[in-house]
């Protein structure tokens, strides 16, 4: 039976809503746009739909290994499964992937604040703030953070009321024709669309910190649907309110989408979105940090204080590493790879290979019992 | 003498006898049989002259035992007993003590002390006004202030315990709560926390709340202290723990919420579209306050282009002379604020009237003259303090002006993202808190929506009929509505 921790530390599962959601959305809901429509062009919005409905699949994947954690999160059942030194060699590779989730995140808002607000102020300094306001999150535990993943999901929410002027000026004829495209091409924007959803990966180490986790299930899936409707909902306003010539030369099509609108005490509205993504960004931010902690955890003897301060240095000397023009892009490649190798690839050989194991102990287990 | 040996009487009241104030004699002077001693500071002298030694004068010659003497004299709380362990501290609350014979050990011991004596007698409101409703207010004392509850709920299941606190003060510190309604986990908490303190003198609840509170490193206060019965006893029936102290007009109540403190009892006596509209008003009034004066600094150093351009033209012609950054200008005006706030705490009333014209008005007048400061920022840091001062309970209020300035020192470094950073460093803060146990943030997060009717806004009474779930009482139901008066009136 999959182990759970002590019940005072569990948050409720509806919780988990908010928690994957906002994990989930993060700063490629900036610059989705203008990638996505490498291929399918104005199709996109399908192979994204596409993907949002893959990640169902990915999260019944992932509810089907948890099952057979004995140790209640992924670290154990690699542990459990691998031995100590392989199993312990593959939550270190967990651990790279954090960071860079973490560093991809704040690297990305960094060049945004960069080019809107402060063209002067050295990077490090930005980043310095990132990575303090989440530490101190951080240190408060996970039930702080789950409230910081509810806030975060409530407030940038309240944002989505400013499609409505995008929308006054939208030109429906820009989705057409419909699905004209050949499936290669809906698979190129399928993988561009894909960092978006990342951050249910996060399941495999909250997994024994929700209470009745069977009914948690329910929740993981909301989150995932509520994130595709979101997702589908900017991508089809901003295809009607660009053509897909003007997209490809937009850097950040949502901030452009938001300075349209126009307000009698506020000029520039896209300065309302660019420190609104502080908020979206701190969710994924502050998870990763904690299942940074965690995995360390695992593997030292330290308390968890020193071990979020070295995640946070960490992040901090690889982000004051990565200068150069090219970064974004390249850092954007690299997680949208690795994310696909443990989302597509290594998750559903693991579900395999746990249920194969599970047949082969039962099996045994039976024949000695017989 | 070993330190833990059991004192004598003589011991105590030699210990006793270096005080001016103890005296010790005899009633009758002939015979010295009889030996009465006490803190003449303490008791009620004319109760001793009058009924104590009038009495024992009046049947001196029936008088061989102790107890002759407590069946003549008329006093409730007396008692003979051997037991010396008590008798320190029950001399220094007022008792006295009456012996027979030097060589005997029992005496008898009875409370004569003065209740009354050095308290005030006005018990208005006077710090948490409201215009309608009770203005009945608690005083220094606690039977004043039990009796004034006591009177607001008037049943049985109103249980109120006593410890005692202090190791010089020895205060009373008594506990109140619904028996059957009030969880009995906050009880046992708020007990266990009290029984394990350690202090020398309690001058006053917010002492104790400070000592039990669950985060001694938080400005927010996680106790509400008030001074309002109403307030007090709405707090009781809403399954809440309720800490009165001898010596103090405050009592707290416990566990809290951040909400909690942003609720006045008006909101209750007016009609609920009205009570709610200025609970709105106040809890906006918080939001502006506090993020008001950043929002000015990260504008005007940073991003000067969100400002619309009709707007623009006004702004930069008060500040065209102003030789600070706005960072600097933004601070020294807050400080100026605190300073007349403080300043007019100290003063008397009087004075502190003049004090705010001089402060209000001279300064405030001089300071955009002499090109200080923009004419803009005075407007804004005057209104974001008047609504800081929307805040109905005091130690919040304090709270809510302190945040403004690390906030501001933020803005100044990192401009709108300090402020959304600060934003999320205090939601952080908040979200660790907790009131006896209780999430400080409820009923926001964990999003308990059962009990809306009466947090942002206070539903009619038909609608608000049972407590607050996060509070978990025993028994959740408050009253049952009347019936529909539109039936009454078709019939």
């Amino acid at each position: 039976m999959p182990r759970q921790i002590k019940e005072s530390l569990t948050v409720s599962p509806y919780l988990l809503w908010f928690m994957i959601h906002g994990t989930q959305t993060g700063i490629a809901m900036l610059n989705f746009q203008s990638r996505n429509i490498k291929g399918a062009q104005q199709d996109s919005w399908l192979s994204l739909l596409l993907v949002g409905l893959s990640l169902h699949a990915v999260v019944w994947i992932i509810y089907a290994i948890m099952k057979h954690a004995d140790g209640g999160d992924i670290l154990h059942l690699h542990r459990q499964l691998f031995g100590k030194w392989l199993g312990g060699a593959l939550n270190l590779l967990l651990y790279g992937y954090m960071l860079l989730f973490i560093v991809y995140q704040i690297r990305s808002y960094m060049e945004v604040i960069h080019i809107w607000a402060f063209p002067t102020t050295p990077l490090w300094f930005v980043c310095l703030l990132i990575l303090l306001t989440a530490v101190y999150i951080v240190t408060g535990g996970l039930r702080v953070i789950t409230g910081i993943c509810f806030f975060c999901v409530v407030i940038p929410t309240l944002l989505l009321v400013s499609i409505y002027f995008p929308i006054q000026y939208a030109h429906w004829t820009n989705l057409l024709p419909l699905l004209n495209h050949t499936p290669r091409e809906y698979a190129q924007s399928a993988f561009h669309s894909l960092n978006l959803f990342y951050g249910v990966e996060f399941l495999l180490l909250l997994y024994p910190f929700i209470k009745h986790q069977e009914k948690s299930r329910k929740w993981a899936h909301i989150a995932v649907a509520h994130s595709t409707v979101l997702y589908l909902i900017v991508a089809i306003v901003t295809l009607a309110f660009f053509n897909v010539q003007q997209l490809e030369h937009t850097i950040w099509p949502t901030l452009i989408l938001s300075k349209v609108a126009r307000l009698p005490f506020i000029d520039r509205f896209d300065y309302v979105y660019v420190f609104n993504w502080f908020v979206v960004i701190l969710p994924p931010v502050c998870m990763a940090m904690w299942a940074g902690t965690r995995i360390l955890r695992q593997a030292t003897p330290l308390r968890s204080k020193p071990l979020v301060w070295f995640t946070c240095g960490m992040s901090f000397v690889i982000i004051a590493v990565l200068q150069g023009p090219k970064t974004i892009d390249k850092l954007d490649s690299v997680v949208t790879w690795a994310g696909l190798v443990l989302l597509y690839v290594y998750l559903p050989l693991l579900c395999l290979w746990v249920h194969i194991v599970q047949r082969y102990q039962n099996r045994r287990a039976a024949v000695e019992g017989g | 003498m070993k330190p833990d040996a059991p004192k004598t009487l003589r011991d105590i009241l030699e210990q006793a006898a270096k005080s001016s104030d103890f005296r010790q004699f005899s009633p009758s002077a002939e015979d010295g049989r009889i030996r009465i001693s006490y803190y003449s500071s303490l008791v009620d002298a004319e109760k001793i002259n009058r009924y104590l030694i009038a009495e024992i004068q009046q049947h001196f010659d029936d008088i061989r035992r102790l107890a002759d003497i407590q069946n003549c004299i008329p006093f409730d709380e007396a008692e003979i007993t051997e037991d010396t362990s008590e008798v320190e501290s029950k001399l220094v609350k007022g008792y006295v003590i009456l012996q027979i014979a030097p060589e005997e050990p029992a005496f008898l011991i009875v409370n004569i002390n003065h209740t009354e004596r050095g308290h005030r007698q006005s018990n208005e409101t006077e710090n948490e006004f409201s215009v309608v409703g009770p203005k009945i207010g608690f005083v220094e004392n606690i039977h004043v202030n039990v009796h004034l509850l006591r009177q607001q709920i008037a049943v049985t299941k109103l249980v109120i315990e006593e410890v005692s606190i202090g190791s010089l003060s020895n205060t009373k510190v008594m506990i109140a709560y619904l028996d059957g309604v009030t969880n009995p986990q906050h009880i046992e908490t708020m007990k266990q926390r009290l029984g394990k303190i350690d202090f020398e003198v309690v001058f006053d609840t917010s002492i104790l709340d400070q000592i039990i509170s669950d985060h001694t490193n938080s400005p927010f206060p996680l106790f509400l202290s008030t001074e309002r019965v109403d307030r007090v006893a709405y707090a009781i029936t809403s399954g809440q723990v309720a800490v009165f102290a001898d010596g103090s007009p405050y009592v707290f109540t416990g566990p809290s919420t951040f909400l909690d403190f942003f609720l006045s009892p008006e909101d209750y006596y007016l009609p609920w579209v009205i009570g709610s509209f200025f609970r709105i008003v106040r809890i906006l009034s918080v939001i502006f306050s506090i993020f008001v004066t950043p929002v000015y600094v990260a504008v005007l150093t940073y991003h000067f282009e969100v400002i619309p351009e009709n707007i623009l033209e006004p702004l930069i012609m008060s500040r065209t002379h102003v030789p600070l950054p706005p960072v600097l200008e933004a601070l020294f005006l807050e400080v100026t604020i605190e300073l007349l706030r403080e300043a007019g705490a100290r003063l008397p009333t009087k004075i502190g009237q003049t004090l705010g014209i001089v402060g209000g008005i001279v300064i405030g007048q001089a300071t955009v003259e002499a090109a200080l400061t923009s004419s803009i920022l005075l407007i804004i840091v005057a209104l974001s303090a008047l609504a800081s001062f929307t805040t109905p309970i005091f130690k919040m209020a304090n709270t809510i002006r302190l945040l403004r300035f690390p906030l501001i020192l933020l803005a100044g470094l990192w401009g709108g993202m300090g402020i959304v950073a600060g934003f999320f460093l205090l939601l952080g803060h908040l979200l660790r808190l907790k009131s006896l146990g209780i999430p400080y943030l409820l009923p926001l997060f964990p999003l308990r929506t059962g009990n809306f009717g009466d947090s942002f806004v206070r539903r009619s009474y038909r609608y608000i009929t049972n407590r607050n779930i996060y509070l978990r009482p025993l028994d959740s139901k408050r009253y049952t509505p009347s019936e529909d008066k539109e039936d009454i009136e078709h019939e």
